[in-house]
């Protein structure tokens, strides 16, 4: 009576089924660290053959295509064909082979993808070839990959007061699906889980996907997944597109170059520079005015935007193509690799899957799990305030496992705190959930600072320094040290703009010099073409040097001059 | 008859020479033995060739040839090449290849009918092995290793394959290659066939540890207790009588 497979497609949820789910561990703080990570194997879809020993003896097979053959001439000609060739390089890779119709399927696959990549240039098979960082953090643990949190949900069929825990179901659905980019967490984070599930099976399903990064821009409609049969098989609108913005050998963005303040003038940086511009111009084109209907259908958009400058195409600017607090924008959490259409169906097929909850590495989420399995077997029935005091509990057992408050203290970047922390004894080598000293989580200086003082303070010896992650200690006259520096530098910096101001106003003084000795020979040129001084220069008596005074004194004269023999005229 | 033979007491002589129906090729080293074992049972019907390959000795692990043709790695120069083309009879074609994998000793296996390569050599290289060596190319792993070339040997008369060959693959390799073939090892217990034994259909060669019952399996593979180019004559003389009769 249980009908739900996992792992399997979303579209199983149905709104009956959600009804009779909940968080799997029942505390508050299950949304922030969910008993398993969203931990996908990716497995080969294809069917393989399996390696087939020789049947009719003799010798007339392949064993790598796991074939056989009437006679030696068949055998022969199989193996100088392609599909031979590629098989045994599957083999020699340690895959098994593929029979002759899937390597078409995917021989035609590709020839499609690279249609549409334009100018993209292949992907190349190898897996992870480039992953593009988003979101979550990125860990290689054995074949499974990190892909970001998600929360886990048992489903307990409410009928017929089943108390067999066998026919329960346990599933993960990735955080991103249920709750929006811009989604704060709130008072009842499972509560909200379990809504946002509800709402999830009651949509219609049809999504999009938007990817951007590099240059490279992906987006895919899809259509919704309850529609069974050939309308899913449908084409659906996707579109590619690629511009040259990356720079070349030095990687980066030129956008990312030029916030730097080093703005490069060369032909190649116009080039990116106007790229950028026209890439972010045709996205805004495709997704507000092409694609706006389609959008508008869709209940779900994931957009995968690593970094400020992908981000900034999306959700800045005077009319941003996407709001950050609209409900149906969520992100991808886990790493991408180039955008392109097949990139753009994995992340969909990944998203839409109810996942397997697995406990990663030390059995502490399984036992986490049991416990609230046991302590859910009873009350579960009874009532929700009940449930409240057992978040309660939940949360004082659980605190310290998670993060101590020294990491809290010292992300938040409250110096005060920190310090005394750390005079009150708190471990500063005690790792968090990722493997991090509090240290590493200090964004600013004095945070970093409080740190090497504290290092000072204690010595050497009380703790293991080189785990913590703390630098060289800080010590007074280090301290010292360091604040003669900067006032040297303070000084020097102070000097050296006097300097260029000195510089500054002699040139301009110059330059006003020239200027006043060109109107001034104008004026003397004027009235020399009636008078007899011709066009001769004025005598200087005073060589080069003229001060301001005897300029203005000199065109004073001249115009006195000119006056006078007007009068005599 | 097979002879042990030792290059500056290396037993991988398989490294050191090549051994086709119409000619020889052995790398020149500080000693003349090595040489005078391969000349003292050939010299009487087939050039025994001394050079280098791209400057180096390993000619056996370089190039790769049968009675028809030989070919030789892009590293070649011309002053070897233009050696190798005289020393070698008229009718053996010699060509440089232009290929990435660059030792076809190791990538290719070959006698004067078929010929087993590398999964990974260009189809370009693939033709020319064709058209050069006369021969009926097939892509083929041996015993799941890609270096066809290091873990077999065959001739037109018969083949040893890498140890670990399962049956089924034995069965499937000798249909292709239509010749009967055995797993087997060198230098007692060495995998790498191809680096320990040189033949061709009448003489075969094999590094100083080889045991006995290894010298055994050779020679009952490659047919080598009766074999002599003069005994070759005699079969025909004997096919021919018999037709008469």
């Amino acid at each position: 009576m249980v009908s739900l497979q996992v792992p399997g497609g979303l579209e199983q949820l149905t709104k009956e089924i959600t009804k009779d789910c909940y968080v799997f561990g029942s505390s508050a703080s299950t949304l922030r660290k969910s008993p398993g990570k969203l931990v996908v194997t990716e497995e080969d879809e294809e069917p393989h053959l399996e390696r087939t020993t020789s049947v009719l003896g003799l010798g007339l097979t392949c064993s790598t295509c796991g074939k056989v053959f009437e006679d030696r001439d068949h055998q022969a000609a199989h193996f100088k064909t392609d599909y031979h060739r590629f098989n045994v390089k599957r083999q020699q890779k340690g895959k098994l082979a593929l029979t002759e119709d899937v390597l078409e399927a995917i021989l035609r696959e590709e020839n499609d993808e690279l249609s549409s990549i334009s100018g993209s240039g292949s992907e190349g098979e190898s897996e992870g070839e480039e992953e593009v960082g988003c979101g979550g953090a990125v860990s290689q643990g054995g074949r499974g990959k990190d892909h970001g949190s998600m929360v886990a949900f048992r489903y307990r069929p409410s009928q017929e007061g089943l108390e067999d825990e066998r026919d329960c179901v346990s599933f993960g659905v990735p955080r991103s699906v249920l709750f929006h980019w811009g989604w704060r967490e709130g008072d009842e984070p499972d509560h909200e889980a379990r809504e946002a599930l509800s709402n999830l099976a009651s949509s219609s399903g049809k999504w999009a996907v938007v990817m951007a990064s590099g240059g490279h821009f992906a987006a895919a409609v899809f259509p919704s997944g309850k529609a069974a049969g050939p309308a899913a098989a449908k084409p659906f609108p996707h579109k590619t597109l690629h511009r040259y913005v990356v720079r070349a050998k030095a990687g980066g963005r030129q956008a990312a170059k030029d916030a730097t303040g080093k703005k490069a003038n060369s032909a190649g940086a116009s080039l990116r520079r106007h790229n950028e511009r026209a890439l972010a111009e045709d996205i805004r084109r495709l997704l507000q005015e092409t694609w706006r209907e389609e959008l508008e259908g869709c209940d779900r958009i994931f957009v995968s935007a690593p970094g400020v400058h992908n981000a900034s195409t999306f959700f800045s600017g005077k009319d941003p193509i996407f709001d950050r607090g609209d409900v149906r924008v969520c992100r991808v959490p886990f790493a991408c690799r180039r955008p392109t259409l097949k990139e753009a169906c994995r992340v969909k097929r990944l998203l839409s899957t109810l996942h397997e909850v697995r406990d990663h590495g030390d059995g502490e989420a399984q036992a986490q799990a049991e416990a609230a399995a046991t302590a859910g077997e009873g009350e579960r029935a009874v009532d929700e305030n009940a449930e409240g005091e057992e978040v309660a509990e939940d949360e004082n057992a659980e605190k310290p496992k998670d993060e101590t408050e020294l990491h809290e203290a010292t992300r938040e970047g409250d110096v005060a705190r920190v310090s005394s922390l750390l005079e009150g004894g708190a471990d500063p080598c005690e790792k968090d959930l990722r493997g991090r000293p509090p240290y590493l989580l200090a964004k600013t200086k004095e945070v970093r600072d409080a740190y090497r003082r504290f290092r000072a303070k204690v010595g050497e010896d009380k703790f293991d320094w080189r785990a913590s992650g703390v630098p060289q200690a800080l010590t007074a006259e280090l301290e010292e040290q360091q604040r003669l520096k900067k006032k040297e530098k303070e000084a020097k910096r102070k000097k050296e703009r006097q300097r260029r101001k000195k510089e500054q106003d002699e040139k301009r003084r110059a330059r006003e010099l020239e200027e006043g000795e060109r109107a001034k020979a104008a004026a003397a040129a004027e009235p020399g073409r009636g008078g007899g001084q011709g066009g001769a220069q004025p005598f200087n008596m005073w060589g080069k040097q003229l001060t301001q005074r005897q300029i203005l004194a000199k065109a004073a004269e001249a115009r006195i001059r000119k006056m006078v023999s007007a009068r005599n005229r | 008859m097979a002879v042990r033979a030792v290059f500056e007491n290396s037993c991988d002589i398989g490294v050191f020479a090549t051994l086709t129906n119409s000619y020889c090729l052995v790398a020149l080293g500080a000693s003349e033995n090595f040489y005078s074992v391969f000349e003292a049972e050939l010299a009487d019907h087939i050039p025994v060739v001394k050079t280098s390959i791209a400057g180096t000795r390993l000619v056996g692990r370089m190039c790769v040839g049968n009675k028809n043709g030989l070919l030789l790695p892009h590293t070649t120069t011309d002053q070897e090449l233009m050696h190798i083309r005289n020393s070698l009879p008229d009718e053996v074609i010699v060509q440089r290849v232009e290929e990435r994998l660059s030792a076809l000793g190791n990538c290719i296996a070959v006698n004067d009918y078929v010929a087993l390569i590398h999964p990974d050599l260009d189809s370009a290289t693939e033709e020319i092995i064709a058209d050069v060596l006369g021969v009926e190319v097939f892509r083929q792993t041996i015993a799941g290793n890609i270096l066809v070339g290091s873990y077999c040997k065959f001739t037109n008369q018969g083949g040893i394959v890498h140890p670990k060959t399962t049956v089924e693959d034995l069965d499937e390799l000798s249909s292709l290659l239509q010749v009967p073939l055995v797993a087997g090892t060198v230098n007692r217990g060495s995998d790498v066939i191809g680096a320990g034994l040189v033949s061709n259909d009448w003489a075969a060669f094999t590094g100083m540890d080889t045991t006995s019952t290894e010298l055994a399996v050779i020679e009952s593979i490659f047919k080598l207790r009766s074999a002599q180019p003069s005994q070759i004559v005699q079969d025909m003389r004997s096919t021919i009588i018999d037709s008469m009769m």
